[in-house]
């Protein structure tokens, strides 16, 4: 066995830990236990091996914690339900909140403003404001921290690139038309020049079944184009936009491809 | 006006700052002695030179949205298509300078895209560089004659967006549109965009809710792929007093029609 592979078992046995306290007597707790025994037998045997690692890894998340450094349209906040939470600021220490599964976010967009305020900042400000709030969130230990960016290759992209060095990878979301690819591919032409392993590709909003709206495999062309990984398509469905309104975390994991949380963990 | 370095510290107070030149981050700066004198916070002559340049167009409109990927140059290019498809209209070629490329007898189009060596390629840029190239595509580009020029933009409220009109001070801008999708979370950041456009006095000539509904091509029933859970563009442009455009929805040959 590879390290990595004994590594992820290791991860399925922790949360397992935990889900023996809330769910050992569920379905669900059960096909847990058989996948951290033996993934193959658990898979032979039936089990939905895929889907319930997909699981786990949610329920893993609560050693997650997910940073917005979009000044301009920070709407982590939001998705989350928490843009009436006002974050608990010191002198120099900003308190993540928490979600209610236990995710920490830190957002510029919930510093106390009024949801009109418009922050009319040029890059050298952004610069020291971006500075500042990656080092002075208090996370405390975490697993994986995601920061969520905005579009382009700009001043808030080369901030986070430059100041964080130990940066492990990061993750190309696009949609599939041929117009949101050209600009993918240049998020990944800076990850190259400046060294920051890319996880791979992920299509969003993606119309496998009828193929009407934005089209499908754009993205996976993309892909192999130019020897990326291809971590799976998001269906475009109108329900993950009523979920966008603070209930993000109702949202089924399934529509999450497997290969993305995989690629993290 | 001395030229302005781009290699500026990063807790550069702005050169429009009172702070200018005398703050504790400004010892060392290329710009210190510029903006000591103050000299940087007189009027860029670019801004001037600019009105020259566009003195024969007749209408400037800025195309804005907060949020990214709701279809803000697809619907420039539509518009820009639509205008010139109007035979009233023409463009005469004169002066010197960059030449916009011609896609139409009458439709120019100026872009950075143009000045990439391959699609892969990534303009990684700070602010004040982008600023430069702002001020070349509206100074040195040969524009001519021209009814319409309308400029398209990045998403957010930065340097992009404050540099086209502080540039297009002097030669006036008509308004602009600002475009979204009718879900709250592309509305949430529109409305800081309007914010924006009334603190730096840009006309909003209106909103357009774009991706609004799906039309399907054979049964022809409307599906909503993004819901306006919170009332739509229309009710948020009666919350912010501002005018509503109306609706563009869904349609796959759009998607088709951006594929060169």
């Amino acid at each position: 066995e590879t390290k990595d592979s004994i590594q992820k078992k290791q991860r399925v046995m922790d949360s397992d830990e935990i889900l023996s306290k809330e769910d050992a007597h569920t379905k669900f707790g059960r096909y847990v236990y058989a996948i951290g025994d033996n993934e193959q037998a658990a898979y032979l045997s039936g089990i939905h091996v895929k889907k319930y690692k997909t699981l786990v890894y949610t329920y893993a998340g609560f050693l997650a914690a997910l940073a917005d450094v979009d000044i301009h349209g920070p709407n982590i906040p939001w998705i989350f339900g928490l843009h009436t939470t006002v974050f608990p600021t010191e002198e120099d220490r900003v308190t993540p909140v928490q979600s209610a599964l236990g995710i920490k976010i830190a957002s510029v967009g919930a510093l106390g403003y009024d949801e009109n305020t418009a922050f009319i900042w040029r890059g050298p400000m952004k610069l020291g404001v971006i500075k500042q709030f990656l080092s002075e969130v208090d996370w405390g230990d975490l697993d994986v921290l995601l920061i969520d960016t905005p579009p382009g290759t700009g001043d808030e992209l080369m901030t986070v690139a430059e100041h964080i060095p130990d940066l492990d990878g990061c993750i190309v979301v696009t949609t599939p038309q041929a117009l949101a690819v050209l600009d993918a591919r240049k998020s990944i032409s800076f990850a190259r020049k400046f060294n920051i392993q890319v996880y791979g590709i992920v299509e969003n909003m993606s119309d496998t079944k009828t193929q009407k709206m934005f089209g499908t495999g754009g993205g996976q062309r993309a892909a192999q184009e130019l020897g990326q990984h291809f971590l799976g398509n998001v269906a475009c469905d109108p329900s993950i936009v009523e979920m966008c309104n603070g209930k993000i975390e109702n949202i089924s994991v399934s529509v999450l491809p497997v290969s993305v949380i995989e690629a993290l963990v | 006006m001395a030229e302005i370095s781009e290699n500026i510290p990063e807790h550069c107070p702005g050169i429009e700052s009172d702070a200018a030149g005398k703050s504790a981050a400004c010892v060392g700066c290329p710009n210190k002695q510029i903006c000591d004198a103050g000299k940087a916070k007189a009027p860029d002559p670019a801004i001037d030179e600019i009105k020259q340049r566009l003195n024969g167009v007749k209408h400037k409109i800025v195309i804005l949205s907060g949020k990214g990927g709701v279809g803000k140059s697809t619907f420039t290019s539509h518009l820009a298509h639509g205008i010139a498809d109007d035979d009233n209209k023409q463009v005469h070629q004169s002066g010197s300078g960059w030449s916009p490329i011609y896609v139409e007898d009458n439709l120019g189009v100026m872009s950075v895209g143009f000045l990439l060596s391959g699609p892969d390629d990534a303009v990684v840029w700070r602010g004040p560089k982008k600023n430069g190239m702002i001020k070349q595509f509206l100074r040195d580009v040969d524009w001519g004659e021209l009814d319409y020029l309308i400029i398209d933009t990045p998403p957010g409220t930065s340097d992009e967006h404050l540099s086209v009109v502080q540039y297009l001070k002097a030669a006036g801008i008509d308004g602009t549109i600002i475009i979204t999708t009718p879900q709250e979370v592309a509305l949430l950041d529109v409305r800081k965009e309007i914010t924006f456009c009334r603190k730096v006095q840009l006309n909003i000539l209106g909103v357009v809710e774009n991706m609004s509904g799906f039309i399907c091509p054979k049964c022809k029933n409307s599906t909503d792929i993004f819901p306006a859970t919170t009332g739509g563009a229309e009710k948020m442009c009666e919350e912010m007093d501002v005018n509503f455009l109306g609706r563009l929805p869904l349609d796959p040959r759009i998607g088709k029609w951006g594929r060169f």
